[in-house]
Order: structure tokens, then C-alpha cells, then sequence
């Protein structure tokens, strides 16, 4: 173990899967999926989504919910869960040495519509001041920061649906740079809305099994046709090892690689050849001081896409030269919740290392015959892992790679 | 009081989650812990529900000052919003 570790101490997940990290993960170790018909979504042509279970943002966040996005609902609510979860009070901390990192991939538009009917009205002293704070990219780490009292360095990132990744990535950075001693980082989404579910719809990403919804997000599977729109926030607590063991802090995983790439290939596609995973993956692996034979399981990207996982299953084929460990996509369970996808993720890796077991693929009936990979399925697979890989990929190919380590 | 005062009201705690327990009339807008930003969103929300167009920079509801009665009787004041003309 590197002297500079970076210590995952504290986990908040606010998923289709459940609120709270262990009501998440018992549900996608069953299996089961979150996907449903949505009626908020009107008549767009696929009314399917994964919700969030209802509930009550007020008491979990205070009155001042009013003047955030459901983006940022969902990241606070996961942020308070983690800073409790490490054991953490920011009425004691140092403020000014707490950094926040959110990643979000495309914001909620809840405001926009109905801004833009204003503007054609004319209507300028209608249009709501709120807009702009709520809805730029950087409103959920700006509250977590009012909420919670952190003062060091703050952002968004965003690359896509890698964005929760990078934003992980992004925190270990400014911890070893001693740029802060505490780091809540992870990613947001909030999309299950009528403008984002018709044009991803129209880029023909979206699942079209509307008999089917519960079936819709079936990575890996020979039938599969898209992936579905969910909404979702996971934060980590992230701190130096030696400062987390000298607060008496019990690490959930160790976060030792790091890996990013870009394919500059395309503005939607994966790059044919999986170059960007490829680079994102050998980069991680040195990141960590590690090899292929040292990684236990991956939580693959896998979001249903015919593309995607095909692509996808040949990088890792090749990043493991033939002999890929047990994969599984968690996407099955929790739908595409895109910016907060890497998040989530990484955090059920750090999971399946505390708990020694890789949960199943939901759905995945029949392996499609071109992905040679070992896709965990049905049930939850005990599994001695020490080390484990969250691979997540963005539009615009952007592709980041998180190993974690266990304790 | 007034069916205006009555939808202020109504906005503060439906849209703002401010406790029935402390809109009083005389009770300002600072006391119930809006800022200037929070004002203009009071006066939107208001403008749809009311069916009226209140200028964003009207004086009378530029302080956190105001009482909450006070900001009642401006936008009370305020005209009839006209019948939309569409760019379309």
C-alpha cells in the first residue's frame, strides 16, 4: 500500500435502487430492476425511467429546498449520508480545508420550458431569478458547500456520463496535491424529464421495449436495445489513509488508481477499437502500482447500448489479454443515471469489496456471443477480490477508470 | 385580510416551506428569511398564480424591509397582465 493513499471513508448513495447506501446495495444484489413506465414523462415516444423511491427532500435537507434543482436535492441528500457514514461533523471540521467535487452530466430542465414560453411572451419579469443558480452545472457542489460548511476548493466536473468518475479522480488529485485534507466527490443527475428522455430518444439510445419496461436495461444481453433514463447522486468521503486512520476513521476501500483518456474520436460513438478504455484502463493500473492479475472484478460501464457493451467487452478482453475477471453491470438494477452513473458505481465496487461478492447483471438472460466476458448474472457471486475496477465512459469519449483497493 | 395577502401567504408556504406558524402580516420579508433574489422568485410565483405582470424593480418591494402586508397592497396594485403576444 502506497504511503499517500487516498482512503474512501464515507459513502452516500440516493439511487432508483434505494436511499441509502445499504438499501442500494441489498437491491442490486438481488437483481432486481427499477425500471418502470413514467407518466411524467407524457407522451414522449419511451415513457420509461428509474425513479428515485419518494422521499421526504424537506426533512432530509431543510426549507430551503425551494431554491434547488432535483439534481441537487439528490447530491445533498447523498452528501450529508457520507459525511455521516465517515463518521464526520462539519460543525468541528476545518472548514477551509474541505474541497467538494460534483460531477453532472447534463443538469435537469425542469425550469427551462416553462422560461422559454416567458421569453416568447415576452414576459422578462416573469422569468425566475432562480434559473441560473439552480440549473448551472455547478449548483449542487456550490449547496453542498453552504450546507455543510466547505470552504476549500469546490467544482463541477463533467465529461458525460463518465462525470461522477472524473469527479472522484478529480478530488484524489486535489487531495495528493494537499490542496485539502477531506474530499466529497461524486456525481448527480437528475434527467427524467420529458426534453432529455425525447432526445435521447431521437439519438436512438433509449431502450424502445415499452412492453417490457422492467426488462428494458439488459446489458450484455444479445437482446439488448439501449439503455433507460435514471436519476440518482452517489458521494464519497475521500481522505489521505494516514489522516483517516489518525482520526480512528474506518476505511471502506482504498482509492489507489486513477486512469483517463479521451477517444477524440467522435461526439457520441465509443472509438471502434476501445482505445479510450484501453488508455483509461493501463493508465489506472500504473496509477495504483498494479496489474490486470491484481484486479478482481469490474464494474463495467455496460449501459445496454448494442454499441456500447460490445465495444466495451473487446477493450476489457484486451486490457486483460484474454482472461477478464468477473464482470457485472449494475445498470440492469439502477438504469443509466448518467453524470452520476461513475459515482454510483464506484461506490458498489468499494461495496462488493467490503462485502466480497459481485452483484448480478440484471436481465442478462443470454450473453450476447461476441462479448467474451465472465458477466456475473441471476445471483450475487461470492468473490474473493483484493482490488476492483469502476470503468465508466462519456459522449464525446471520455472514459475514466477507478480502482479501489481493499482495507 | 386581502385574497392577495391570502396568496402570498398561500406561495410562502407551499413554494418557499416557510412555516404557517410565522407569516404575519406584519412580519417583514427579511423576518421570514427571504433575500432579494427570494423576492423576485415570491413575485413570479404570485404573477402566475394572480394573473398579473408587478415590474421586477418596483420600489415599494425593493427593501426585506417591506412587511409582508406591504408587499401584499404593491402587488395589489399591480395591473392585469395583457393577453400575450406570441412571436409565432
Amino acid at each position: 500500500m502506497k504511503g499517500d493513499d487516498i482512503a474512501v471513508t464515507g459513502i452516500g448513495l440516493v439511487t432508483p435502487a434505494g436511499v441509502g447506501t445499504e438499501a442500494t446495495w441489498e437491491t442490486v444484489c438481488s437483481g432486481t430492476p427499477t425500471a418502470a413506465a413514467d407518466p411524467s414523462l407524457g407522451d414522449v415516444p419511451v415513457p420509461i425511467s428509474c425513479r428515485v423511491p419518494p422521499f421526504d427532500v424537506q426533512a432530509a435537507l431543510g426549507p430551503q429546498v425551494w431554491r434547488m434543482d432535483r439534481f441537487t436535492h439528490l447530491a445533498l441528500t447523498a452528501a450529508r449520508q457520507a459525511v455521516d457514514d465517515a463518521g464526520l461533523d462539519p460543525a468541528t471540521w476545518d472548514g477551509a480545508r474541505v474541497g467538494v467535487v460534483v460531477g453532472v452530466g447534463y443538469d435537469s430542465k425542469d425550469l427551462v420550458i416553462p422560461a422559454v414560453r416567458k421569453l416568447i411572451d415576452g414576459a422578462y419579469e416573469k422569468l425566475s431569478p432562480l434559473l441560473i443558480p439552480r440549473t448551472t452545472a455547478n449548483a449542487a457542489a456550490a449547496e453542498i458547500c453552504i450546507a455543510l460548511g466547505a470552504h476549500g476548493p469546490s467544482m463541477a466536473v463533467t465529461t458525460a456520463c463518465a462525470s461522477g468518475a472524473t469527479a472522484l479522480g478529480t478530488a484524489r488529485d486535489l487531495l495528493l496535491a494537499g490542496r485539502c485534507d477531506i474530499a466529497l466527490a461524486g456525481g448527480a443527475e437528475a434527467p427524467c424529464h420529458p426534453l432529455p428522455s425525447a432526445c435521447f430518444a431521437q439519438m436512438g439510445a433509449l431502450s424502445t421495449r415499452l412492453y417490457d419496461p422492467e426488462g428494458a436495461s439488459r446489458p450484455f444481453d444479445v437482446d439488448r436495445d439501449g439503455f433507460v433514463l435514471a436519476e440518482g447522486a452517489g458521494l464519497m468521503v475521500l481522505e489521505r489513509a494516514a489522516d483517516a486512520r489518525a482520526r480512528g476513521a474506518r476505511p471502506r476501500a482504498h482509492f489507489s488508481g486513477y486512469g483517463t483518456a479521451t477517444d477524440g474520436y467522435h461526439y457520441a460513438a465509443p472509438h471502434p477499437d476501445g482505445v479510450g478504455i484501453e488508455r483509461a484502463f493501463t493508465a489506472a493500473l500504473a496509477d495504483a502500482g498494479l496489474t490486470t492479475s491484481d484486479i478482481g472484478h469490474v464494474n463495467a460501464h455496460g449501459t445496454g447500448t448494442p454499441l456500447n457493451d460490445r465495444i466495451e467487452g473487446a477493450a476489457l478482453n484486451r486490457v486483460f489479454d484474454g482472461h477478464p475477471p468477473p464482470v457485472t453491470s449494475t445498470k440492469g438494477v439502477t438504469g443509466h443515471p448518467l453524470g452520476a452513473a461513475g459515482a454510483i458505481e464506484a461506490a458498489l465496487a468499494a461495496l462488493s469489496l467490503d462485502h466480497q461478492t459481485v452483484p448480478p447483471t440484471a436481465n442478462l438472460q443470454r450473453l450476447d456471443p461476441d462479448i467474451a466476458l465472465d458477466v456475473v448474472t441471476k445471483a450475487a457471486r461470492p468473490h474473493r477480490m483484493d482490488a476492483v475496477a469502476s470503468n465508466s465512459c462519456g459522449f464525446g469519449g471520455h472514459n475514466t477508470v477507478l480502482i479501489l483497493q481493499r482495507v | 385580510m386581502t385574497p392577495v395577502y391570502e396568496a402570498v401567504k398561500s406561495v410562502l408556504t407551499s413554494h418557499f416551506n416557510i412555516p404557517d406558524d410565522i407569516i404575519r402580516p406584519e412580519a417583514t420579508l427579511e423576518d421570514i428569511g427571504l433575500d432579494s433574489l427570494a423576492v423576485v422568485e415570491l413575485l413570479c410565483v404570485l404573477q402566475d398564480e394572480l394573473g398579473l405582470r408587478v415590474p421586477t424593480g418596483d420600489e415599494a418591494l425593493k427593501s426585506l424591509q417591506v412587511t409582508l402586508a406591504q408587499a401584499a397592497a404593491a402587488v395589489e396594485q399591480a395591473q392585469p397582465a395583457p393577453v400575450p403576444e406570441t412571436l409565432a
